[in-house]
């Protein structure tokens, strides 16, 4: 009988065949690598071009507009040197927060100086607040937070839910399942929730949600994050921004790129 | 929510007295378990921290219930 | 073979093993990374390493889970199994950095503790698709911490093997885990069907070689059972049942048998037959697929070492086997199927050249 080649891992030495056997697995394995890579890397849907300035300090004057969210109302454009023109800047805070002022200290309306990182996508900018400081107090005039009017009649979205700061640039991608715990908890520390309406011709709405009175739609929205649902709400338009003040009871879940109009809103 | 704070409260708990136990276990019980272990370099005690740390109910029960190895009786 | 304990036993197989290891993870991250910057610019950093280290790790356990069957399939990959525990290792590492990766960017810096937040967060633990997929990365991960934390010697010996054994045969659980919480995560976003397709390539080639070598293994125990089934019955001594022709048992090498629940490995040499239980004490190997080397059973897995006539390793290492007695009449060889306790002594069959 042929005596057969016989391996023990202590010798220094592998018998010829098994070295072969080995190196053919380690080559396959190897060469498999740019494949693996290269479809994992290329077969990705893409990313947004949304930007976090993090650590590139800007600073801004502004009115300051605390609801149903608070704004930072930007009312030249020099001191960004153009690149910002006169527009609504959604103020958030540090990490998964909102950004909240105590109404005694900052009263809607004051002349404010924010000192923080911008965070922007497709002409929608927020600001993670490092600092605020107050120029002018100006209590005595009864702010009217929003210029425009109230749409009277609800109408019919349909999207996604995320929440803003991710959204426009902190995260990529900041939507879908993979993303769907942080955004819970970004709305779960006071970031309002964002909609994002895929309107089929490439192009995507946006809206913050809140409650038909302006109050905050979390948690009663938590399960709806990240998946696609349909809503009814009316709209409200704010410098470039949009509220929606959605009817709660209105939410429904459903694949986000379906035409179908679901029921009516009354 | 009150139930996944308490688990994880519970899960915290388990790692702080793994890894209290695991500091003893590799400094001293680990000889008494098992005599081969006598005189082992500092890395490999860091190499047994994490496993004691995880299983330390085991290590502790088999303390408890096994008659440390009599070193006399082997070889 | 524990004389005492090293945090490794190196060997020159196994810095080479480790050397191409880490130049497979070095190579694979900066490929990714690379290629994901030029591919994708607007991916953030975290992104980014989120996912090449997500796929590295899924790669690598992949990897790790064929090289099982490939051996059983053809032994002359042995030299893969030998070290996969350093794979296995560096696979948990891996795995552990897309895992606190992700906990800090998704969870971290929010209202509640991330861990909380990981179990909370998504509470639709009732829907498939919109399943909690973080969690069941989590559980998989932590039984990939406990398979690497129990992998020195130390543990296989302290836990005992069985204990050790089924601790460890949680890979598959994981590897379970893990097709879920990619399918019901990443691949909700990322819809490309060729992004599915490799998943189910992975998943296709993990189970077709396990399936594979479960065929073959069944066939060499039906063999064996089949070759006792016909002799049975022969005038053999009280107790002792046919096991084969000595001479289908090359010199210096064994033949497995099972006979009931034994599980029974006969090795011949120096004109001796001697029966010991098949079941290598360190992982378990089939010692029958091993030899005898310096007048030592040699476990073909790893090389822990047992005397013949004993089931002892030689001193000073400890590890004992059962034995069981033989007999030779003629050109046959039997066996007495019960075994004696671990590490009897019992005298060898001698056999004849001439008759
Ligand atoms: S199983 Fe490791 S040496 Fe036998």
């Amino acid at each position: 009988m042929q005596e057969e080649e016989f391996y023990i891992g202590w010798l220094a030495k592998a018998p010829p065949s098994f070295a072969r056997r080995t190196r053919q697995f380690i080559l396959v394995s190897v060469l498999s690598l740019p494949l693996v890579i290269g479809c994992l890397v290329y077969f990705q849907q893409g990313f947004s071009n949304g930007v976090f300035e993090y650590g590139k300090q800007t600073s801004l004057i502004g009115k300051f507009s605390p609801t149903p969210a608070p704004f930072l109302i930007l009312e030249s454009a020099n001191q960004t040197n153009g690149r910002l023109t006169p527009q609504s800047i959604l103020l958030v805070g540090v990490g998964k927060h909102g950004y909240f002022a105590d109404p005694k200290e900052i009263p809607a309306g004051s002349k404010v100086r924010v000192d923080g990182f911008l965070i922007y996508r497709e002409g929608k900018v927020a600001l993670q607040v490092k600092s605020i400081a107050v120029l002018e107090k100006d209590s005595s005039v009864n702010y009217t937070p929003f210029a425009s009017v109230l749409n009277a009649a609800p109408i019919r979205l349909q999207g996604e839910i995320t929440d803003p700061k991710c959204f426009l640039g902190v995260m990529n991608p900041g939507e879908g399942k993979p993303h769907q715990d942080c955004a819970v908890r970004c709305l779960a520390g006071g970031i309002p929730p964002l909609l994002k309406v895929h309107d089929g011709d490439g192009k995507d709405a946006y809206y913050l949600l809140f409650g038909p009175n302006g109050a905050p739609l979390f948690p009663q929205i938590q399960q709806y994050v990240g998946s696609g649902i349909g809503l009814c709400g009316r709209i409200q338009t704010f410098d470039n921004w949009q509220m929606l003040y959605v009817d709660t009871t209105s939410i429904q879940r459903i694949n986000k790129y379906a035409l179908d109009a679901g029921p009516m809103c009354h | 929510m009150e139930l996944a704070t308490l688990l994880v409260t519970l899960f915290y708990l388990y790692g702080i007295i793994g890894c209290v136990f695991a500091t003893w276990f590799v400094l001293r019980g680990v000889e008494q378990l098992d005599h081969v272990a006598k005189g082992i370099s500092w890395i490999t005690k860091l190499l047994f921290f994490p496993g004691s740390a995880a299983l330390w109910p085991v290590l502790a029960w088999k303390l408890m219930y096994t008659r440390p190895e009599n070193p006399a009786n082997k070889h | 073979m524990a004389l005492s304990y090293d945090p490794v036993h190196w060997t020159p197989h196994k810095r080479l093993y480790d050397r191409i290891l880490i130049a497979f993870i070095g190579v694979y991250l900066l490929c990714f990374i690379g290629l994901q910057s030029i591919f994708h610019p607007d991916c953030t950093l975290e992104t980014t390493v989120i996912r090449a280290t997500g796929t590295l790790g899924f790669f690598m356990l992949h990897l790790i889970l064929i090289i099982g069957p490939l051996c059983r399939l053809d032994r002359r990959f042995l030299p893969l199994l030998y070290n996969r525990r350093h794979f296995g290792v560096a696979m948990f590492l891996v795995a552990l950095s897309h895992g606190v990766f992700n906990l800090f960017q998704f969870h971290a810096m929010g209202n509640v503790d991330p861990m909380v937040s990981l179990f909370t967060s998504n509470t639709q633990y009732g829907s498939l698709a919109r399943f909690p997929f973080q969690a069941l990365g989590f559980f998989a991960l932590l039984i990939l911490f406990l398979m690497a934390a129990t992998s020195h010697d130390f543990w296989m010996k302290n836990l005992g093997p069985r204990v050790w054994k089924s601790l460890h045969m949680g890979v598959y659980f994981a590897y379970a885990l893990l097709v879920m919480h990619v399918m019901l995560g990443v691949i909700q976003l990322e819809k490309s069907p060729v992004l599915i397709g490799m998943v189910g390539l992975g998943m296709f080639v993990v189970i077709g070689l396990h399936v594979a070598a479960a065929i073959k293994q069944s066939k060499i125990d039906a063999a064996s059972e089949r070759n006792i089934a016909i002799e049975a019955g022969q005038a053999v001594p009280e107790g002792f049942v046919y096991a084969c022709e000595w001479a289908e048992i090359a010199n210096n090498k064994a033949k497995m048998l099972l006979i009931g629940k034994e599980n029974i490995a006969l090795f011949r040499y120096e004109d001796k037959i001697s029966a010991v239980h098949n079941v290598c004490k360190h992982q378990n190997g089939p010692l029958s697929e091993g030899r005898i080397i310096d007048g030592c059973i040699t476990c073909p897995w790893h090389g822990y070492q047992y005397l013949p006539e004993n089931g002892q390793s030689p001193p000073p290492f400890t590890e004992k086997l059962s034995t069981y007695d033989v007999f030779v009449k003629g050109t046959s060889v039997y066996v007495h199927p019960s075994p004696y306790p671990e590490g009897t002594q019992r005298i060898p069959a001698e056999i004849s050249m001439v008759s």
